[in-house]
């Protein structure tokens, strides 16, 4: 019987705030029992505003990335600035590039131009790294707050709030010496978000960023067990393909094509994008510090980001990227469904073959 | 470890390069080179004389043409000799700012005309502050680079000067004559037919030597109004290069230019199917 209340103790809190969640919307949209007015309610009356904030601050932030576009633009050709631009700091200037542009929606690498979790961690890791451990308090507050900072300055999109949130809980949680389950930190997270502003629901950022983290979640141990290889290449694959499980449905359901060769496209070329960051972010910062170093770097940064250029406009050549499918609603819920309880199986599987060790 | 890697990386990268450039530099030099860029609705055009010397021609209305001149240029670095700036319109100007925010470039042309816009606001701006030498080019200007020459045709100081163009921009641009050995190519930016009536057309053929045109390019993104037809036939041109955006809200080129081309067997190459242009000369 304490074992039941207890289960239910932790999951009070996921309650509380998916509760909090339902009153907001319905008191805003007041009736949620007619599909076409809920949703037309949805998109009218709520706007993703994180940039609810249109104030001081996000002037300032504002100002500051045109001076860095403008920076980096003195050092480097198009479009690298803007590739540099996108990764780093997340700045989404493809239209002014549109051959580029289309280049990544061929390819299904645009999602390389948004802050993520991957950035995230690097800043994090970055920090602990010159702090020294990351079990001192002190240590693990200052990286958190500059990691915060580094999200603000990115423009606060969903997928860096919810990159932020769960690299908070998990290092939390690591601080204290315990291990968070990504999953929780994953739905805690979102769920935060959305109790705080529910109009994140319908945004396709919010959607997108949270699908993908799901995938990787529960299907990213599972297929680097079949693909089981230390090549870079082949673990960039089997994230892509983790990512796109639950990505997929959506993206043909909004844009009515599915692109397959995106998994495979994406696994040749990702390996360019941590280099390009992490140069990159260096060249970034130089240009604030001395336009000597700055100079230097950018002969070091364009390297990569040259190759991925070059590599993704001789993939976006290939056939396939465009195949008209839109699935019908039936087939996204069964699909979800089935996904989503599909990994228990599969482990007990892998199991039972002593293939699988987790 | 990943600093190995990525040192042997650079490395690699940069001998490829470098073997890309000379490969580049043994196959083109010596030889005059005019490209016209596929910068979607827009023009942007290279000249790249014999001796290596680069004459950029408007920019388009986007930032492609900054990778364009990156794989063209022999070099490392983006140095060009002198832009052309045909008229302030975006898309002719925009890219061009772009090139002058991380190029060297010697010498910048352009006419002083009265138009307020953004992008022409910025483009003054980053004369200035990037110390960009510039000057405007009138009909009767000549400009001898390397023994290539440029015979600035239009406009004159007076157009200009006393604002006869009213408030059509089109018809303030640059139209130049290129002339190298036996080689001519007509630049004719943006403009239209009330400025292209003024044309001395005798004076032009003066400098072609085998009283035939090279190259040709169209008015306008080939709009109705950017093509004389008297004026074409007169020059009998060899190849009419159109630079247009596939799709373009104003259905440019004109199905009337084209079929002119057509029935009078004059070729026609046109961006927004066929992508760059490459013409080697000699």
């Amino acid at each position: 019987m304490s074992r039941v209340f207890l289960y239910i103790k932790a999951y009070v809190f996921y309650i509380f705030l998916f509760a909090v969640f339902v009153v907001r919307i319905v008191n805003v949209c007041h009736s949620i029992y007619e599909y076409d007015i809920f949703t037309k309610c949805l998109t009218t009356k709520m706007s993703i505003s994180a940039d609810n904030g249109e104030s001081y601050i996000t002037t300032i932030i504002d100002k500051m990335r045109e001076t860095m576009s403008d920076s980096v633009r003195s050092y480097l050709p198009s479009p690298h600035s803007e590739l540099l631009l996108g990764v780093v700091v997340g700045i989404n200037d493809l239209t002014k590039v549109p051959a580029f542009n289309d280049m990544v929606r061929s390819t299904g690498t645009i999602h390389v131009v948004v802050v993520s979790g991957y950035n995230i961690s690097l800043v994090f890791s970055l920090i602990i790294g010159i702090l020294g451990t990351k079990y001192k308090f002190k240590n693990f507050f200052i990286a958190q707050i500059l990691a915060l900072i580094y999200s603000i300055l990115s423009g606060f999109e969903p997928p860096v709030i919810r990159a932020w949130i769960m690299g908070l809980i998990s290092s939390f949680g690591s601080y204290l010496g315990r291990s968070v389950h990504a999953l929780d930190a994953l739905i805690v997270s979102a769920l935060l978000m959305l109790a705080y502003n529910p109009a994140y629901f319908i945004s396709l950022s919010f959607q997108l960023s949270f699908l993908a983290t799901l995938g990787l979640v529960l299907y990213g141990d599972i297929f680097s067990t079949i693909l089981k290889s230390k090549n870079t290449l082949i673990v960039d694959l089997s994230t892509t393909l983790s990512a796109q499980v639950f990505v997929w449905p959506l993206i043909s359901y909004i844009f009515e094509s599915v692109n397959i060769i995106s998994p495979l496209v994406n696994s040749l070329i990702l390996w360019t994008i941590p280099l390009a960051t992490i140069v990159g972010g260096l060249f970034l910062i130089a240009t604030f510090i001395n336009q000597y170093i700055a100079l230097i770097l950018s002969y070091f940064a364009i390297v990569p980001l040259d190759i991925f250029i070059r590599l993704g406009a001789l993939f976006s050549k290939l056939p396939f990227n465009s195949v008209v499918f839109k699935p019908s609603i039936n087939f996204i819920v069964l699909y979800y469904l089935l996904t989503l309880f599909l990994p228990i199986f599969i482990k007990k599987f892998l199991r039972k073959k002593d293939i699988y060790a987790v | 470890m990943r600093f190995n890697f990525f040192f042997a990386l650079c490395f690699v990268y940069y001998l490829l390069r470098l073997l890309q450039v000379e490969y580049l530099y043994t196959q083109d030099d010596g030889k005059l080179l005019i490209y016209m860029f596929d910068v979607g609705q827009g023009d942007s055009l290279l000249i790249k004389t014999p001796r290596n010397k680069y004459i950029l021609v408007d920019g388009g209305d986007n930032y492609d043409v900054d990778y364009h001149v990156f794989n063209t240029l022999s070099g490392f670095n983006c140095s060009l000799d002198t832009i052309i700036v045909t008229h302030p319109h975006k898309d002719h100007l925009f890219g061009v700012n772009r090139l002058l925010q991380h190029c060297t470039v010697k010498e910048v042309l352009h006419v002083p005309v009265d138009y307020t816009s953004y992008v022409f606001d910025d483009f003054k701006r980053l004369l200035a502050t990037k110390h960009v030498a510039s000057k405007p080019v009138y009909q009767g200007d000549v400009l001898d680079i390397d023994g290539v020459k440029l015979y600035f045709i239009w406009p004159s100081r007076a157009y200009i000067e006393n604002k006869e163009y009213k408030s059509n921009i089109n018809d303030t641009s640059i139209a130049f004559l290129l002339d190298y050995k036996d080689v001519e190519a007509l630049f004719l930016g943006d403009v239209e037919l009330t400025a292209q009536r003024h044309f001395d057309i005798f004076g032009i053929k003066k400098y072609m030597q085998d009283n035939k045109l090279e190259f040709y390019k169209v008015s306008h993104h080939g709009s109705i109004n950017g093509t004389l037809n008297a004026l074409v036939l007169e020059l009998n041109p060899v190849l009419a290069g159109i630079s247009v955006g596939e799709n373009n809200k104003f259905r440019h080129p004109s199905p009337d230019i084209l079929n002119f081309f057509i029935k009078n067997s004059i070729e026609y190459f046109r961006t927004d199917l066929m992508g760059t242009l490459k013409l080697s000369f000699l």
